[in-house]
């Protein structure tokens, strides 16, 4: 039984054999009644938790709290790779639009293509949805250009306009000390200067 | 122990491993495509490119070994759009056809001298490009083919029409779907005389040679031309 459990909780991030056995002794030894409110709680959320149906991200609800909130700006969507990535840019507080989560980003190679990420389900939105911007929030790797190209090709079919998150030197970065690809990539998408002023 | 020390080579493919690792295709010039795992290496910012030409160290007894250090030794190259489809195309193609350490000098410069054209010409000329690296890869990899002679061995005739068979090579027929013009322009590498229509033919005879090769499991990158 017990074996059973720390191969249970090998399969989370981060936890190896070593410190398996060590939750499992410190609930069983000092903290049953912590065990058993993890069991349950572990139970009711992996039952309950689901998918919003409009923006794939994880809800207990049909709708999530997002999507579900009409003072939300549903004329702009903001394509995002996960969830977490959704909770990144709503603590930032600058954006107010709805987002769509895809899974993961394209990976041919991973045999991961459009209809593995959920790329259909974002085309039948933009189908019944008055869209007319999606930002694309991939992530700055090559596999999160290409999402993003994909989905850049999509909207055009809908003309719907784009427009991709600025990547470059992070804030208080010194040049010096940013490497070659990122100072190239924020050399190519320089702005005007006086839009700061 | 292997122990190798700052080898020319391209990352060809990324993904997750366990939990703060990539597991990492590379092929190297010397040691053809070999997997390594980079420790640590998700958070590490300053990650690796990919279509930019490195230097790899890298060391293990196992079958699966460490990078152990790495350097870059190009220029930073940034595809977007078509271009970027077309540079994940050419990985997949590698990642899919090209055996384990195996070395295969040749494609890997012909890789590095298409990846190095892909901003410089136009589209027909890239997807031209793309054909003749297929066609180096193909043949490097025992699949070549001689564009100027048919099956039976006679020289390919601009007037006639041709037929690809598998196992044959091209074979004459009144029907055919290839021009013997085009597979003349292919063998004497004179692109001026390629027309739109030539490069299509081009392309279906390519996707057939590969077809029979690759299997069942098309190309899943195949799927991100799409809209153009
Ligand atoms: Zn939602």
């Amino acid at each position: 039984m017990i074996e059973k459990l720390n191969k249970a909780f090998c399969k989370l991030p981060g936890v190896g054999s070593k410190s398996a056995q060590r939750f499992i002794y410190h609930l069983l030894e000092r903290d049953r009644q912590g065990g058993l409110d993890l069991a349950k709680a572990l139970t009711e959320t992996m039952e309950k938790v689901k998918n919003c149906a409009r923006c794939r991200t994880l809800s207990e609800k049909t709708l999530c709290s997002i999507c579900a909130n009409n003072a939300r700006d549903s004329s702009q969507l903001c394509v995002v790779e996960t969830p977490t990535d959704i909770h990144a840019i709503e603590q930032s507080g600058v954006y107010s639009g709805n987002y769509f989560v895809l899974s993961g980003y394209l990976s041919p190679i991973d045999g991961i293509g459009a209809a593995e990420l959920g790329l259909d389900e974002l085309e039948s939105l933009l189908k019944i949805e008055e869209v007319s911007e999606i930002i694309l929030a991939t992530n700055a790797t090559i596999e999160g250009e290409v999402t993003a190209h994909y989905i850049y090709n999509l909207a055009k079919k809908y003309q719907i306009r784009t427009t991709r998150i600025a990547h470059g030197i992070p804030l208080g970065g010194e040049l010096e000390y940013t490497d070659i690809n990122t100072i190239a990539h924020a050399l190519s998408g320089r702005k005007s200067y006086d839009i700061y002023s | 122990m292997t122990k190798i020390e700052l080898t020319p080579a391209f990352l060809i493919h990324r993904r997750m491993y366990q939990d703060s690792s990539l597991l990492l295709d590379f092929f190297t010039r010397n040691y053809g495509k070999i997997r390594l795992v980079a420790r640590g290496a998700r958070s590490n910012k300053t990650s690796l490119q990919m279509f930019q030409r490195l230097n790899i160290s890298f060391k293990g007894r196992s079958e699966l070994k460490n990078l152990t250090n790495w350097e870059s030794s190009d220029q930073p190259r940034r595809f977007l759009g078509n271009d970027l489809v077309l540079a994940i195309y050419t990985n997949e193609l590698l990642s899919r056809l090209l055996p384990e350490a195996e070395k295969h000098q040749k494609v890997f410069d012909g890789y590095w001298h298409y990846l190095i054209m892909i901003n410089e010409q136009s589209d027909a000329e890239k997807e031209y490009s793309l054909r003749l690296f297929e066609n180096l890869l193909l043949e490097e990899l025992g699949y070549g083919l001689e564009f100027n002679k048919d099956s039976t061995g006679s020289p390919i005739d601009s007037e006639l029409e041709y037929q690809f068979q598998e196992h044959e090579g091209f074979v004459a027929k009144v029907d055919g779907n290839i021009p013997g013009e085009v597979l003349l322009v292919v063998n004497d590498d004179d692109n001026d005389r390629l027309s739109v229509g030539h490069l299509a033919i081009l392309k279906k005879l390519n996707r057939k040679r590969l077809r029979s090769i690759l299997g069942e499991r098309p190309l899943k990158s195949r799927e991100l031309f799409f809209a153009n």
